[in-house]
């Protein structure tokens, strides 16, 4: 049976759930929602690559299910799986979809297509004297681009290196691909919506949305022979984390304890064990000893892996010593890190 | 005058009518001006501010597209001085609006946010210097487009100080001018009224069968120049058709912003010359060279029309309007009429829900209204305005009637057969002209050799990153 690109994401994203989590749980993590319970699930259940990417609304997202159910390619309950049909689909190819949609970037991948399209184009019409309806709409980056236009003193030069930059980026690319994203780059000419884009390669527009996306995503892989196109994006750095969790990060890095933190900044215990759970999730050091000895982090990994599975109930229910949720959390946001 | 209208806006001469608005502005005296679309309304309002030197020029206008689409004009026009209070904007980014406002030429706004007290407040504190009012005809009930935010700008303007009116309008007739007047509380104001007879264009009805539509609309397509504008009523409609018509593209509210920047950017360009659209399209679009405009559903009222119609031929030369009637497309009309209002079960509802003493917002939750659904907010602003039920239904009932006769002015000028020019202009009460190049009924259609259609072409991207980058725009 024919599958399209977004129930091929829908279905490997399910898949990676182990049958533990809600449809709820998953939209949060496809819009990309900002609290310790989206950030843990995309974390523990490896959707990072998902959070914030599959933009689609709540209406579609629940006819997308609706639709895997009739096939019996998923089932609905309290948590959603894969069937065994699901399963195999899954299987199907080596090439996993999902890895490759960029959500771990965090917007460095959007944010980057929206600043390069417009600042290309609005130097490409400028230099042909040419009137132009800005592509990009958004002040933030509009402001970015206004700041920049001053610094490149000399357009051809600046243009003929942009040009050669991005023949470099598309030759790597299939011709698919490369065809996408030139087709709906503006200058001189303008550039296609999705729908036009979608005609062309015969698709409909949703999947051309997400074949955009990755394609865009494998396009700027790699920037390190692209010096000009780099420069761009190098002053984006989305931190992963909350930014209260990213306030108490710092205050922790300055020498204070947690009770100092959590009595400065008058956060409930539930808060800041939220924090500590995101930090671990996403600091490169954690000092895991101080909150659970090392056999209780032991026994936690074990039973995690010998169950399959990140459910904390699951874990503390088989644990032969008394361990807190939040500690079992900690293992697993540390086992990322550690485990490999 | 002429050196201040080239300078700001490189136009080396006023449109008729246009000096006759601004004299009377700087004449400081109360103006309505009804303009035909495409006679320069906006360079109106925005022209005095160059002459007078300082005053901010306030613009209330109705729609988000239609402001969005002015301040990008105004700043492409070399124009910075001007800024916008949306829904979009967010509050920080208000308050920094709020704070420069001595500074600013020209400030675009909603209704709605002129009613928020923080905002009237501050605006207290500042020269207005004109009091624009866009779409004016909104603020009448005669009007095919009344929109109940409007009904308290005369009052708001009243807050202000009286600050000096323009109301601009396409079309009005004798009812709806008489209603601006007084709802804006207009002191002997000067009315200035341009004909809404547009001679470039010359009219045709096609009456099909059901199943014929879309076999007409490709047989037009043959005969008709381009660029050409095909107006639809629904999303889904338009989508359908640009399927099946060579080298066209579709465009409504449901696209991206970067996809409705897109399709704009290739018409105005000429790169691609057939859009399909709903009435979403061309609010504020300047594209002068639209040969052609069909409607493949007709719209609900002969004011939406020649609004619509009016984006052909604004560069004066020959251009041609087409509407396609298939027998029932009028029952599409009388459902969306019945959609725009709210059904009698909701006043029930939310009178119970009130005398209980929960809020709009909780009662929203409870019933899965949608706040941003339109009949919604009316029925909200309606009772919230101590509207008893008794007079909710009653107005509904005459806005009904009123709409209702509406479509059938519509139907009378699909079905009856008279000159369609006269019985366009009969109904703004003006007078019948008599000219060459009329209509099918006077069967005096002049057609011009179709140029080549231009159609987007596919490349592989080596070729296409050329053209992107370095193609002149006559190669394209």
């Amino acid at each position: 049976m024919e599958i399209s690109l977004l129930e091929r994401i829908f279905l490997e994203s399910i898949q990676r759930l182990r049958d533990e989590r809600s449809d709820r749980s998953l939209y949060h993590v496809f819009q990309g929602k900002k609290s310790a319970t989206s950030l843990q699930d995309a974390h523990f259940y490896d959707l990072e690559s998902t959070f914030g990417t599959v933009l689609v609304s709540k209406q579609r997202f629940e006819s997308v299910l609706t639709e895997l159910a009739q096939k019996k390619w998923i089932e609905r309950q309290e948590t959603l799986r894969l069937t065994s049909e699901g399963a195999r689909l899954v299987r199907q190819t080596d090439e996993v979809i999902i890895d490759q949609l960029g959500g771990e970037l965090r917007g460095y991948t959007e944010m980057m297509w929206k600043r390069l399209s417009l600042l290309v184009q609005t130097v490409i019409c400028l230099e042909a004297k040419q009137p132009f309806i800005p592509v990009q709409q958004e002040t933030i980056v509009r402001e970015w681009v206004k700041s920049v236009l001053p610094t490149i003193s000399n357009r051809a030069v600046w243009l003929a290196q942009m040009y050669q930059e991005w023949v470099l980026l598309l030759e790597r690319l299939s011709e698919r691909d490369a065809t996408l994203i030139s087709h709906r780059l503006s200058g001189v000419q303008t550039g296609w919506s999705y729908p036009q884009l979608a005609r062309m390669m015969k698709v409909d527009v949703e999947t051309v949305q997400f074949e955009f996306i990755i394609a865009w995503r494998r396009c700027i892989n790699d920037l390190s022979n692209t010096p000009l196109i780099q420069q761009i994006g190098a002053d984006l750095h989305t931190p992963k984390m909350t930014q209260s969790a990213q306030t108490t990060w710092e205050l922790l890095q300055q020498g204070l304890t947690v009770e100092d933190v959590a009595v400065r900044r008058r956060l409930k215990n539930s808060t800041m064990e939220d924090h500590l759970v995101e930090i671990a999730m996403y600091a490169s050091t954690f000092p895991l000893d101080h909150f659970v000895v090392a056999a209780q982090q032991e026994e936690i990994r074990h039973i995690a892996q010998q169950l399959k599975t990140f459910a904390l109930k699951r874990i503390k229910s088989a644990m032969q010593s008394d361990v807190s949720y939040f500690q079992i959390r900690l293992v697993l946001a540390r086992s990322k890190w550690e485990g490999s | 005058m002429e050196a201040l209208l080239h300078r700001h806006f490189g136009y080396e001469a006023f449109r008729p009518g246009q000096r006759e608005i601004i004299e009377s502005i700087l004449n400081g005296t109360d103006t309505l001006a009804i303009l035909p679309t495409g006679g320069g309304k906006s360079v109106c309002y925005q022209f005095p501010s160059y002459v007078k030197g300082e005053g901010l020029t306030l613009i209330l206008s109705p729609l988000l597209s239609l402001i969005e689409d002015q301040v990008m004009q105004i700043k492409r026009r070399g124009e910075r001085s001007v800024a916008k209070l949306t829904s979009v904007e967010t509050r920080e980014e208000k308050e920094q609006i709020l704070s420069v406002l001595e500074h600013l030429r020209y400030l675009y706004l909603s209704p709605e946010q002129l009613a928020l007290p923080q905002i009237r407040a501050r605006l207290k504190q500042v020269n207005i210097a004109l009091f624009v009012v866009d779409e004016a005809h909104c603020i009448s009930q005669w009007g095919h487009e009344f929109r109940p935010e409007y009904a308290r700008l005369g009052q708001l303007r009243r807050e202000l100080g009286f600050p000096q009116c323009l109301a601009l309008t396409a079309t009005a007739t004798q009812a709806v001018e008489r209603d601006i007047r007084t709802q804006l509380q207009m002191r002997e104001p000067q009315v200035i009224r341009r004909s809404v007879n547009r001679p470039e264009i010359q009219y045709i009805v096609d009456r099909v069968g059901r199943e014929e539509k879309d076999a007409a609309l490709e047989r037009w397509m043959t005969r008709i120049v381009r660029p050409c504008v095909i107006y639809t009523t629904t999303r889904k409609e338009a989508e359908r058709i640009a399927g099946i018509i060579e080298g066209a593209t579709y465009y409504h509210a449901g696209l991206t912003m970067e996809d409705r920047q897109l399709v704009q950017q290739q018409f105005l360009h000429d790169e691609m010359d057939c859009l399909v659209c709903t009435s979403a399209f061309g609010m504020g679009v300047d594209k002068g060279n639209v040969r052609t405009v069909i409607h493949h559903t007709m719209p609900a009222t002969l004011e939406a029309y020649m609004q619509e119609i009016g984006r052909a031929g604004r560069d004066g030369k020959e251009a041609t309007a087409i509407l396609l009637y298939a027998p029932q497309d009028e029952q599409l009309q009388s459902f969306l009429i019945e959609t725009q209002y709210a059904p009698v079960l909701w006043i029930d509802q939310l009178q119970q829900g009130m005398r209980r003493g929960e809020s709009y917002a909780k009662i929203e939750t409870r019933l899965h209204f949608n706040p941003e659904d339109p009949a919604y907010r009316l029925l909200k602003s309606q009772l919230e305005n101590g509207w008893s039920k008794e007079r909710i239904i009653q107005w509904q009932v005459e806005r009904k009637q009123l709409k209702g006769r509406e479509v059938s002015q519509m139907m009378d000028y699909i079905h009856r057969n008279e000159c369609r020019r006269t019985m366009l202009l009969h109904h703004f009460d003006e007078p019948a002209v008599v000219q060459p190049r009329c209509c099918d009924i006077c069967g005096t259609i002049e057609w011009q050799d179709p140029v080549k259609s231009k159609m987007l072409q596919t490349v592989n991207w080596k070729k296409r990153l050329e053209q992107v980058f370095f193609s002149s725009p006559d190669s394209v």
